[in-house]
């Protein structure tokens, strides 16, 4: 268990790692300075030099890479360029939001695709089932941006308040999510009702009720797992689009910000949060098998 | 809109029933064709997608103007839908029907190629994991691990933000390179589990070289699930695409893109909801009718159900 | 004689086949009679209805694509299991009537604890507190004969061998001390000294616990050692009905025959082939496809026009009481044709 434990971690830092010198790598070689922003104000080439060298982006790559891994193992994360802040203080705002954000579409996500695959399963084919399977597939298929302008134009302005304004963004995401996870647990519960256990459970004279939500749903939720540690980092990171659309104080939007304007700090910083969230997805979802499948209890004890 | 456009919007139409027709006309004698229309919204997907498909090739003959032709910015801007432009007018005047044909161009081909240069490069890095195992296999699944760990919009936006003006090709290209990670996972392990089966021993104790005995043997028995991912993918890179080109860092704004033409019309909503509903609405259409016959298709080629 | 406890008449599963085009007749006018206390031996190759008569039994048919025809009749303890309600239906599924399946590998539930499995069936129809139903558990582990069932009671399925899991899948049918446990080759997938330890403990419990069992396998050998009497089925039929004695001394379908001549003897070496078991040529057809006349004239070797023509109703054989020993067979109305030629090649 430790020697595996251990292992895990080596490797999660190691794919930290690879993805920040990616990260490092794309942006130093791009040709564009933080002073020549295409919609900013034109900026003196004095002060444009200053800036350069303060920032050390006259130095050879190689110089720039070490110090910042060096800073980095250090705890720090630089000096945002654009905000004129510590990068570290700019995260530590933006990702409360998100993680609330996150955290509500994820529980709408998972709450509402589950209950919806497992009522669709146990009607298969029949007007429920067919009907919100269109409905489904139909929202998952919609851009996601897309989805939110009809709320957008006509209550977005009234109300101000923080409840309000997660509301929005968080449906947003939780409904396309809890679309996808629908169809994902509606095949799995399919998958596992056809398995000879559950004629046996009916063969007990149990319940269907009790044979589907006990006998079927726990195994149908172990393949979630999966989608599960797939899922959180995305609602954190990937939700750019839909933090940009609702203005929504976020790592996406502070990410997409950032890009725009050239502030390389923050965008190896976000890299580094992204890729740290996936790693931790997976762990998360490994560690959950572990406590939901006994057969993978067993092996790592 | 005349007459002539009409027409052949019509000959589209029927155009794609007879593909549907066709194709359901040549599968019917397998169980396996059976199986993919057994799926209620199998044909009606299909015949989106051929309809789609015969517009976009057809654009000059169903459209009645340029994508970028202004018709009267003075007094046809933002008109509603007419006989004369069916999806109505956008703020510069150009017609929304004819930006959505070609549009349909842009998004659909950067959606197939992107998928082609993702499935080709995951097929072969699967496959050459999954064949030759040890250090190669261990090197390569690192990279996959890396490659996922990325998140792919993020990288895709640090990449045309930073590098200026990057052509719409180096695009597709960066698109599908970022996207091959999960489909060579996915040949990796059905290459290793039908590596293991007596004919791929037989083969290659009758000399047949490696190379040749994975892409003669081992590739058919993996195409299966590399279909139905490539179906879900071309999907899933309309929609990055319409991300990207919404945040202003996809397809360059002239061109009618789908993504662009939401992005354009975003700021409409209120006045002309129309520039933005439509090509939202293609993108919803086709996305769909490719998780449909994605779906349509796992089921039809489960091998699982071939005895059933 | 008594009242039966279980009473099969003219049981008519159908299947709609994949297509939606045929339907697949896969029982096709099933009698037959269990009484209480004893085993009654169900026999035939795969294909040819066993399972799907016994799972007809407890309506555990997945309909669509399966139904039972009306007409149809199934009385167990004076009520037809056919029409009762779902909530009836229930109070008699693992409680009065239990089955064990063929894989005990896949048919128990990978996440709960055997002892969860085996106590839930008391928890539900007899309404035991978790404790009460641990201490049941732990007692049906013991019952079975599983070594440490203070500790197996906490085991998952995957930590268990076939044999033991087997142990387990009985465990779990006797735990509300049912009347009728319908056993559909319980034995098949396991090796053959474990076969014989599960048919021994079986044979034990019966005599413990005095329930009927209804023994479904497609090995006469199987049979011959544990059932009073015998139900021979082929092509959704029943083609012979004896009891064990009677069967294994006179078997008059030439389908029981064929099954005789395949089962592997130790006392009698077989004469005809050397060192080759006897099977029947040819397949079971498949269940949308019957033959018509005899369904088993295309396989027989005494087939003569009339088998071809007529489908032969069941016909008593005369021994003892009437219906004692019956059979689906014309040789029995000319039994001179049996004579003139061999039997089986």
């Amino acid at each position: 268990m430790a020697a595996w434990l251990v292992r895990r971690l080596a490797a999660s830092i190691a794919i930290v790692w690879a993805v920040v010198t990616l990260t490092f790598l794309i942006v130093h070689l791009a040709h564009g300075s933080p002073c020549g922003q295409p919609d900013g104000l034109p900026v003196s080439p004095a002060i444009c030099a200053d800036l350069t060298r303060r920032f050390g982006l006259d130095k050879p790559i190689s110089t720039q890479y070490y110090k910042y891994l060096g800073a980095l193992l250090h705890g720090d994360l630089g000096w945002s360029i654009a905000l004129q802040r510590p990068v570290a203080a700019a995260l530590a705002e933006a990702l409360p939001n998100t993680f609330a954000l996150a955290l509500t579409a994820l529980i709408l996500d998972f709450a509402l695709g589950v209950a919806l695959g497992v009522y669709q399963a146990a009607r298969e084919r029949r007007f429920g089932d067919i009907a919100l399977g269109n409905v489904a597939l139909f929202v998952n298929s919609m851009p996601t941006f897309w989805l939110v302008l009809c709320p957008q134009v006509h209550a977005f302005s009234c109300v101000a308040d923080f409840a309000w304004h997660l509301t929005l963004p968080a449906l947003t995401l939780g409904l396309v999510g809890a679309a996808g996870t629908a169809r994902y647990q509606r095949a799995a519960m399919l998958e596992v009702v056809r398995q000879d256990f559950v004629r046996t459970a009916r063969a007990k004279g149990l319940r269907e009720r009790r044979v589907l939500l006990r006998h079927a749903l726990r195994n149908a939720l172990l393949p979630l797992i999966t989608l599960f540690g797939l899922t959180f980092p995305f609602l954190l990171t990937g939700a750019v689009l839909v933090e940009t659309v609702f203005a929504w104080p976020g790592m996406g939007r502070l990410a997409v910000t950032a890009i725009l304007q050239r502030d390389y700090p923050i965008v190896t910083a976000a890299a580094l949060v992204a890729s740290v969230m996936v790693v931790l997805g997976n762990l998360l979802a490994d560690a959950l098998y572990g406590v939901a499948d006994p057969r993978i209890r067993v092996r790592a004890t | 809109m005349n007459v002539w456009n009409w027409l052949a919007v019509g000959g589209a139409a029927v155009l794609a029933l007879v593909v549907v027709a066709e194709i359901r006309r040549r599968t019917g004698a397998r169980a396996s064709g059976r199986r993919f229309f057994r799926h209620p919204t199998a044909a009606p997907a299909v015949f989106v997608l051929a309809f789609f498909v015969t517009v976009a090739l057809a654009a000059p003959l169903v459209t009645p103007y340029q994508p970028y032709f202004q018709i009267d910015i003075a007094r046809l801007a933002n008109h509603p839908p007419s006989t004369q432009n069916p999806l109505g007018t956008d703020p510069l005047s150009r017609d929304v029907w004819s930006r959505l044909v070609y549009g349909a161009r842009i998004s659909l081909g950067i959606g197939a190629i992107a998928m082609l240069v993702a499935v080709t490069t995951g097929v072969v890095v699967g496959g050459v994991a999954g064949y030759f195992r040890r250090w190669v296999d261990a090197t390569l699944m690192r990279l996959v691990d890396v490659g996922l760990a990325m998140p792919r919009m993020f990288m895709l936006l640090m990449v045309v933000a930073l590098w200026e003006h990057v052509p719409l090709a180096v695009l597709v290209l960066l698109i599908g390179l970022t996207g091959w990670f999960g489909t060579s996972r996915l040949v990796r392990a059905e290459v290793l589990s039908v590596r293991e089966r007596e004919f791929v021993a037989a083969a290659r104790a009758l000399g047949a070289e490696p190379g040749r005995v994975i892409f003669r043997h081992v590739l058919p028995n993996a195409a299966a699930p590399i279909i139905v991912s490539a179906a879900l993918g071309i999907g899933n890179v309309m929609l990055l695409e319409a991300g990207l080109s919404f945040l202003g860092l996809g397809v360059p704004s002239p061109a009618p893109s789908w993504g662009n033409m939401i992005a354009d019309g975003f700021p409409k909503m209120a006045v002309a909801p129309w520039c933005a509903t439509f090509p939202g609405l293609a993108i919803s259409l086709v996305v769909m009718a490719l998780n449909a016959v994605g779906d349509a298709l796992r089921d039809a080629l489960d091998p699982r159900k071939e005895t059933a | 004689m008594t009242e039966p406890l279980l009473r099969v008449r003219d049981l008519k599963t159908y299947f709609v086949t994949e297509h939606g085009s045929g339907t697949a007749r896969a029982v096709d006018g099933v009698s037959f009679d269990l009484h209480a206390g004893e085993t009654l031996g169900l026999v035939g190759e795969s294909g040819c209805g066993k399972t799907v008569t016994s799972l007809s039994v407890l309506r555990l048919i997945p309909e669509p694509p399966g139904h039972i025809r009306p007409g149809s009749f199934i009385e167990f303890a004076g009520r037809n299991l056919l029409t009762l309600a779902p909530r009836e239906l229930r109070a008699i599924r693992g409680n009065q009537i239990a089955m064990i399946f063929q894989e005990p590998m896949t048919s128990l539930n990978p996440v709960f604890t055997v002892g969860y499995q085996i106590a839930e069936a008391a928890i539900v129809h007899q309404r035991l507190s978790r404790r009460a139903a641990r201490t049941r558990a732990i007692e049906m582990l013991k019952l079975v004969g599983i070594p440490d069932p203070a500790q197996g009671v906490d085991h998952y399925p995957h930590q268990m061998s076939g044999g033991m899991r087997q142990r387990v899948m009985i465990a779990m049918a006797l735990v509300c001390h049912p009347k009728v446990l319908i056993a559909d080759e319980p034995t098949t997938a396991l090796d053959v000294t474990i076969q014989a330890q599960i048919l021994e403990l079986l044979e034990r419990l019966q005599a413990e616990l005095g329930m009927a069992i209804m023994l479904i396998t497609h090995d006469l050998g199987v049979v011959a050692g544990s059932a009073d009497r015998v139900v021979v089925m082929y092509a959704g039929q029943v083609v012979e009905q004896a009891p064990t004695p009677e069967l294994f001394a006179r078997p008059l379908h030439p389908y029981t025959e064929g099954l005789l001549a395949s089962v592997p003897r130790l006392d009698a070496p077989p004469a005809r082939a050397r060192g080759r078991l006897h099977g029947i040529p040819g397949q079971v057809p498949a269940a949308s496809d019957w033959p018509g006349g005899c369904r088993f004239h295309p396989r027989c070797p005494y087939a003569w026009d009339r088998c071809r023509d007529e489908e032969p109703p069941l016909l008593d054989a005369g021994a003892g009481e009437p219906g004692t020993h019956t059979v689906r067979c014309w040789l029995l109305t000319e039994p001179q044709r049996r004579t003139a030629r061999a039997p089986l090649p």
